[in-house]
């Protein structure tokens, strides 16, 4: 391990790497950051365009239900599925310098939220706009839903990441988990007007408990049940710990291993 | 860290080994031992020649030594939490920023902190001698104006124990010739390295002691002169031609 004195530092590696890696990608793309912005927009005019106009098969107010489980997954799958290549992108780094091999997933976290968090406030400005959803006093418990997610997200990439240069072949293992962890976290349908022991199941899986919680703050008005909010810490606190401790067990010997 | 004192080991790597395994079928794994049986000692103050053919395990020896990665049998010891690192250029370059973001990048990888970066700001961008380039982005720079920042971020970077792996100097003849002096000067200054390469000149000038690695083993260690002298004639004994048959 590296001495506790260096903590600070390597925390400021994360923060600064994330933010060059950003800048990097807004640079290179025509358009610059204005993609985070466009690219959110697209993704969920395509649901507008098919529910709303197209279908309008979903019912009453499903656009507003359908869209906070699309965006509270987004900045989960698509941050957990790029830490899955964090230490293999970074091969030649990591063969050159030492580095705690954790600084790497998290920079892929950190800057997966700052783009995830313009997702965010469009959705919370669509929620008011076009559907009429007013503000209310539970709004005011998002930024604890958003830490909780945060801390899962944290959780599954360091996990994720200390697991795929052991073998490659878990990497498209990981894509259909995912697909099947998409379907089983109820973004097209309510778990709560699902048979029973389907919702008891669901309930253990924490990003149906965290899209549920955004839904019953955003479009319910009612705070969500403590009880799912701790399944979804010790999710996020197991998954942490055993990531972070196989990624600390590892450390000098995945510059071996990976491939470049 | 404890106070050094010339001449007191700060590394010393004993019978370390590192192997490698190549996967060549589902339960099929070949294990290649690309250092076998290594000690050897790093002391205070002094530059440490590393001599050997190709391939016998000299760039591995110094990913151990810089603590890249574990060695799978011996042991490394550090004698106080010393930083060890290998002059690495160019580390974790992104092309699309500019060389004045480059610099911070690759300075916190190197294990600068911010503030330290920002004080040696000046000094590295007049190394480099990329004047007001460095606010261009890294795309826009040849490969030569690229090594040159590189190295310049790499010299400033400062561990208590510097590996050189081969490259004392980059760019044109000119830059060349500025970064080798440079880099000789900080090596024959009090500074504790460990140098490898195939210049026996360039041993023979900078290095206190020198270790001779063969198949992944020391094959000798000791004074410059003495080790220098046997591998010389070792290496041309080898090289004398075969009479025709």
């Amino acid at each position: 391990m590296f001495p506790m004195t260096r903590i600070p530092h390597y925390l400021q590696l994360v923060l600064f790497k994330a933010y060059a890696e950003l800048r990097a990608e807004a640079t290179r793309a025509y358009l610059g950051f204005l993609w985070w912005f466009l690219e959110p927009v697209l993704y969920m005019g395509v649901f507008y365009l098919i529910f709303e106009i197209g279908f309008r098969s979903g019912g009453e107010d499903f656009v507003p239900f359908l869209m906070c489980g699309m965006v509270a997954w987004k900045w989960f799958g698509s941050t957990v599925s790029a830490s899955a290549g964090s230490l293999g992108k970074n091969a030649g780094l990591i063969q050159q310098v030492y580095l705690p091999k954790i600084v790497l997933p998290l920079v892929t976290v950190v800057s997966n939220t700052v783009k995830s968090s313009v997702i965010m406030l469009l959705l919370l400005v669509l929620l008011v706009v076009p559907f009429g959803k007013s503000p209310t006093a539970t709004w005011l418990f998002i930024p604890v839903l958003l830490v909780m997610e945060f801390l899962l997200i944290a959780g599954a990439a360091v996990l994720v990441a200390s697991l795929v240069p052991f073998a490659q072949d878990l990497r498209l293992l990981l894509d259909n988990a995912l697909m099947m962890l998409f379907f089983m976290s109820g973004i097209f349908f309510d778990i709560n007007k699902m048979p029973d022991t389907a919702r008891q199941v669901l309930g253990f899986n924490p990003m149906a408990v965290v899209i549920d919680a955004y839904r019953s703050v955003l479009l319910r008005d009612t705070l969500p049940e403590t009880s799912g909010l701790l399944i979804v810490l010790a999710a996020a606190a197991l998954s942490m710990a055993a990531g972070a401790a196989i990624l600390a067990r590892f450390d000098r010997v995945y510059p071996k291993i990976i491939n470049r | 860290m404890s106070v050094p004192v010339p001449g007191q080991p700060v590394l010393t790597m004993s019978n370390v080994g590192v192997c490698f395994s190549r996967r060549r079928g589902l339960f099929d794994q070949q294990k290649i031992w690309a250092v076998r049986d290594v000690s050897l000692d790093v002391r205070h103050g002094e530059t440490l020649g590393v001599i050997g053919r190709n391939g016998v395990g000299k760039s591995t020896v110094l990913r151990v030594m810089a603590g890249i990665i574990n060695p799978d049998s011996g042991v490394l010891k550090n004698y106080g939490g010393y930083s060890v690192s290998l002059l690495a250029l160019q580390v974790g370059f992104l092309s699309y920023l500019t060389g004045r973001e480059n610099i911070f990048l690759s300075g916190m990888l190197l294990g600068m902190g911010r503030a330290e970066i920002s004080g040696k700001l000046d000094e590295i961008v007049a190394f480099s001698e990329l004047d007001e380039v460095i606010d261009y982005p890294v795309k826009t720079y040849s490969l030569g104006m690229k090594a040159r920042l590189g190295f310049a971020i790499s010299f400033h970077a400062d561990p208590d124990v510097l590996l050189i792996d081969e490259v004392l100097g980059v760019g044109d003849a000119q830059f060349r010739a500025k970064s080798t002096t440079a880099m000789r000067g900080k090596i024959l200054s009090n500074r504790t390295a460990v140098l490898v390469s195939h210049n026996l000149e360039m041993i023979g000038e900078m290095c206190d002691r020198v270790v001779w690695l063969e198949n992944g083993t020391t094959r000798a260690l000791g004074a410059t002169d003495d080790v220098l002298r046997e591998y010389v004639r070792q290496v041309k004994g080898r090289a004398a031609p075969v009479p025709a048959g």
